[in-house]
């Protein structure tokens, strides 16, 4: 569980976020959506305590995001950056790494992180690929090798960076469906997400950022048929039963 | 990316546990055929026998002399200098995520030999400062290429050039106190192509200490430079403490880089081509990578050692025109194969 009370970020002297209050629980899928530079990025690597903030606070379950010991704080809060270098290793060495928060000074795996990558992986759908260096995979098959190691950290909330960017759209729906499964199964889930329709489809909250505000924040559908995306995108949501489609605003009749 | 068939046919790096021993222990066994070589041939060859006697000979038997004097040094020396280079190269590769670094490249070597020649210039009577002035100059030069990577975000071919720009610097250095203190560079010429013709185990032993706490250091962290290769904020994400394990990575390579320099001079593209012959062979995992480099390196030096004292005898080659003869070539064909679009490292 990750909340965020009042939190403003600055960057270089500049206030990137002002006064960002939402949370989000347990069992829960939650898009961070906004327009371009509105802080979407910088709001996750704050959570993720890659930059500090300026005010608020920011409260994983519970307690001060600050006040956890580095390796503490990674048994609690997994975070996948957008921009990643492919280092030429096997996949299980890569889902491995996910037990790094767990290691002792020796940094060798236990049975339990052996049995943790494993079940990491089995998860993911990677199982099969153990063995491949991780140059050789897809895309969408890399991502998904990245999220069975975010898996293995076994903590209870993960923060997403526009993690289907680049993917086709089937891996688009692949990855969304396991961080669904993720969120059904009671983990914590917080992602930026670009395609509104995915957020939509997938999302159980959907957070609105413009300009380094919050501008709204609730269910994903109700949101949209209130009018904000179009606010806060200048476009026009067309909303069907069973999806959505966009056309910009000066179509409009 | 385009894969071609050919690269599918290459050598793959040993995989399993097992396979990765087995590499390991070959590599022994290539660094120590290329140490006895070096202990019996040269101007003059002996059998293993002969030198084993001499050990138990008075010091006025020249086999005894020359094996005790000339050969055991020159071969400490050359594993010792081979085996820290190179295990420079792959901290410094692993620091920076950069496969085109090595301490030869980004000018440490350069920093180190320009301070151990201004404190042989200057207090020609303290030998003793000499590994520590070149530990000092490898610590500051590859700190400040490090900040500038970190604080100007350079890409990793600017940052190369960076520090081909440093090192052509520190290297002009070198040439003006060869200009300045000419004659306490006798050996000079020696220093700055690296060789091992005059060195003594007193010399290496002065570095011992250095190379020693850098390879331990090294291993020590082994497991958590694995993690850099995920990029630094994938690796801060997993709670490792990025900035200290990159202080003290680069703390060992130039413990390592300096300690060999001290008494081996400026060897060039050791620190460059073994890390890269390590990896092919075993991986990319440090824990396993340190080591191989170490023995390759070890046993690559004594190879072009004796090559130089081989090929043209009785005339000798200094070492570091064999090793950069071959290690040019070989980082020729590494740009090529990245200008390709295979992604190396």
């Amino acid at each position: 569980m990750i909340e965020f009370e009042g939190v403003s970020v600055g960057y270089g002297g500049r206030e990137i976020l002002t006064d960002i209050s939402f949370s989000v629980g347990p069992g829960s899928l939650t898009a961070l959506v906004g327009p371009n530079g509105c802080g979407k990025t910088t709001l996750l690597r704050a959570a993720a305590r890659l930059i500090p903030h300026d005010a608020g606070r920011i409260l994983v379950d519970g307690k001060p995001a600050e006040d956890y010991r580095r390796r503490e704080f990674a048994r609690s809060v997994a975070f996948l950056p957008q921009q990643r270098p492919i280092p030429a290793i096997p996949v299980r060495s890569l889902v491995s790494h996910g037990r790094f928060p767990y290691l002792g000074l020796s940094r060798r795996l236990r049975n339990e992180d052996r049995q943790a990558v494993a079940a990491a992986m089995e998860a993911a759908g990677v199982a099969d690929w153990a063995e491949r260096d991780l140059r050789r995979l897809s895309g969408g098959e890399r991502q998904r090798v990245y999220l069975a190691m975010a898996l293995a950290q076994n903590a209870g909330t993960i923060l997403l960076d526009e993690p289907t960017t680049y993917l086709d759209l089937r891996a688009q729906f692949e990855l969304l469906g396991l961080l669904r499964q993720l969120a059904d199964r009671g983990g914590c889930v917080l992602l930026v997400l670009h395609e509104l329709a995915f957020a939509l489809r997938y999302s159980d909250r959907m957070v609105l950022l413009d300009k380094g505000r919050l501008a709204a924040a609730g269910a994903p559908r109700a949101l949209a048929e209130a009018g904000w995306i179009d606010r806060v995108f200048g476009v026009r949501t067309r909303l069907t039963d069973t999806g959505c489609w966009f056309e910009p605003k000066e179509e409009q009749g | 990316m385009h894969i071609s068939r050919k690269s599918c046919t290459r050598i793959l790096p040993a995989s399993s546990t097992e396979a990765k021993t087995a590499v390991l222990a070959a590599l022994a066994v290539f660094a120590l055929v290329a140490a006895l070589a070096s202990v019996r041939f040269g101007s003059q060859s002996f059998s293993l026998g002969q030198l084993i006697g001499a050990l138990w000979n008075p010091d006025s038997d020249p086999v005894r002399r020359i094996l005790i004097y000339v050969r055991l040094p020159r071969t400490v020396a050359g594993a010792a200098a081979g085996a820290a280079l190179a295990v420079a190269g792959a901290l410094i590769q692993a620091v920076l995520n950069n496969a085109m670094a090595s301490p030869n490249v980004i000018g440490v070597n350069a920093g180190a030999g320009f301070f151990a020649m201004l404190v042989a210039g200057v207090f020609p009577a303290a030998a003793a400062l000499v590994p520590a002035a070149a530990f000092f100059g490898a610590l500051a030069t590859t700190l400040f290429i490090y900040l500038l990577a970190v604080r100007a975000g350079l890409s990793r071919t600017t940052l190369i050039l960076a520090g081909v720009a440093v090192s052509s610097m520190l290297s002009a250095g070198i040439d003006a106190l060869t200009l300045l203190f000419p004659d306490d560079m006798v050996g000079a010429t020696g220093f700055l192509l690296g060789g091992f013709s005059g060195v003594t185990l007193a010399s290496v032993g002065a570095a011992g200490w250095y190379l020693a706490a850098g390879g331990i250091l090294a291993l020590f962290l082994a497991p958590d430079l694995n993690l850099l290769s995920l990029g630094e904020e994938s690796a801060a994400a997993l709670g490792l403490a990025v900035g200290r394990v990159r202080f003290f990575a680069i703390l060992a390579a130039a413990l390592l880089a300096g300690g060999a320099v001290s008494f081996a001079g400026l060897l060039g593209f050791v620190g460059l081509l073994v890390p890269h012959i390590a990896r092919r062979l075993i991986g990319t995992d440090n824990r396993w990578l340190l080591p191989a480099a170490a023995l390759t390196g070890a046993g690559f030096v004594l190879a072009c050692d004796l090559a130089a004292r081989l090929l043209f005898a009785p005339f000798e080659l200094p070492v570091g025109i064999v090793m950069s003869l071959l290690g040019g070539p070989f980082f020729l064909g590494l740009l090529l194969r990245r200008g390709r679009g295979r992604v190396y490292d």
